[in-house]
C-alpha cells in the first residue's frame, strides 16, 4: 500500500500586494482552494497558494458577510435573545436599503436636471453657422444633408456637438468634439447609426 | 464665449419636484421602518402608518410594476423599429 506523502503549504491572502493573512495547511486538511494561484515560495521553501483579492472578491465577501449577519439576526439562528424591537428593525433591512438607494438615485437625477446649464445663445449661433455652411457648400455644387444630432454643455463651458454630413451613400464626419451616440431624431433616417469621433473633415 | 444660463423653468420644476418627492418618500419610509419599532404601540403616530408587513410588500409590488413597465416599453419600441430584411 503506497503511503501518501504529506505536503505542507502556506496560504497567503494578499490585499494591495501586501500579505495580510498567512496560514499553514497540509494536504490532510485541505481540499478546495478556488481563485488561487499555485506557486512555489522559494523563501519559505514550500508550495504556496496565493489568493489575489480582486475588487469583485472584495465586494462578494462584504456582501456575503452582511447577508450572513442579517440572516442570523432575522431567523434567530444563534438564539441571541435580542430585544424584539431590534428584530423588528432587522428583517426589512434589505428592502429598506434598496428603497433608500432608489431615493438617492432619484434625488441625484432630479437635482442634476434642475441645475443643468443650457446654452441657448450658443445653440442659436451654431444653427446659424450650419445654415451658412450649408449654403456655401450648395453653391459649390454638393448636395448635402446636415443635421445637428445633439447639443450639450456642462458647467465648464464647453459644448459637445455632433454634426453628421451625408452625401448620398457616403457619410463623412465633421466633428470637433466627441459624442457617444446620437439623439433619436426621426429625421435622421439617412444614417441612424451615426457615431461621431474626433476626426477632421475629409 | 458662452454665457451659462440657468436651466429653463420646466427643467427646474421637474428636477426639484423629483428631489422633493424622493426626500418625502425617504422620510416616510425611514420613520416607518426604523423609528416605529421603538415607539409605544398605543402612540397616535401608528395610525398614520400601515402594518409593518406592507413596508416590504409595497416596495416589492412597486418594483414588479416598474419591471413590467420597462419591459413593455422595450417591447413596444423594439416592435415599432422592426424593419423587413433587405433583399439584394
Amino acid at each position: 500500500m503506497a503511503t501518501l506523502k504529506l505536503y505542507k503549504f502556506t496560504v497567503c491572502a494578499i490585499y494591495n500586494k501586501n500579505i495580510i493573512y498567512e496560514t499553514e495547511l497540509s494536504n490532510r486538511n485541505t481540499f478546495i482552494l478556488t481563485g488561487g494561484f499555485f506557486n512555489y515560495n522559494f523563501a519559505l521553501h514550500r508550495p504556496t497558494i496565493f489568493i489575489t483579492m480582486t475588487k469583485l472578491l472584495e465586494w462578494l465577501l462584504g456582501v456575503s458577510l452582511i447577508g450572513v449577519a442579517w440572516g442570523l439576526v432575522t431567523f434567530d439562528l444563534l438564539d441571541l435573545q435580542l430585544p424584539p424591537q431590534y428584530r423588528e428593525l432587522a428583517w426589512p433591512m434589505p428592502v429598506y436599503l434598496l428603497v433608500v438607494f432608489g431615493c438617492y438615485s432619484l434625488a441625484t437625477v432630479g437635482y442634476r436636471v434642475a441645475t443643468f446649464n443650457d446654452c441657448e445663445d450658443a445653440a442659436k449661433e451654431l444653427q446659424a453657422q450650419i445654415k451658412e455652411a450649408k449654403e456655401d457648400l450648395k453653391k459649390k455644387g454638393l448636395k448635402m444633408h446636415m443635421h445637428v444630432l445633439s447639443m450639450e454643455s456642462s458647467a465648464v463651458s464647453f459644448s459637445r456637438v455632433c454634426i453628421c454630413i451625408g452625401q448620398g451613400m457616403n457619410t463623412s464626419f465633421l466633428n470637433q468634439f466627441f459624442l457617444m451616440s446620437p439623439n433619436s431624431e426621426s429625421d435622421l433616417e439617412m444614417n441612424p447609426l451615426c457615431s461621431c469621433t474626433r476626426a477632421a473633415f475629409q | 464665449s458662452e454665457i451659462d444660463v440657468e436651466a429653463t423653468g420646466a427643467d427646474q420644476a421637474v428636477g426639484f419636484g423629483l428631489v422633493g418627492f424622493s426626500l418625502s418618500l425617504f422620510t416616510y419610509y425611514t420613520i416607518w421602518v426604523i423609528v416605529l419599532p421603538f415607539v409605544d404601540s398605543d402612540h397616535v403616530i401608528h395610525s398614520y402608518f400601515l402594518p409593518r408587513e406592507y413596508s416590504v410588500i409595497l416596495p416589492g409590488v412597486a418594483a414588479l410594476i416598474l419591471l413590467l413597465f420597462v419591459g413593455t416599453f422595450i417591447g413596444v419600441v423594439t416592435w415599432k423599429n422592426r424593419k423587413p430584411k433587405k433583399v439584394d
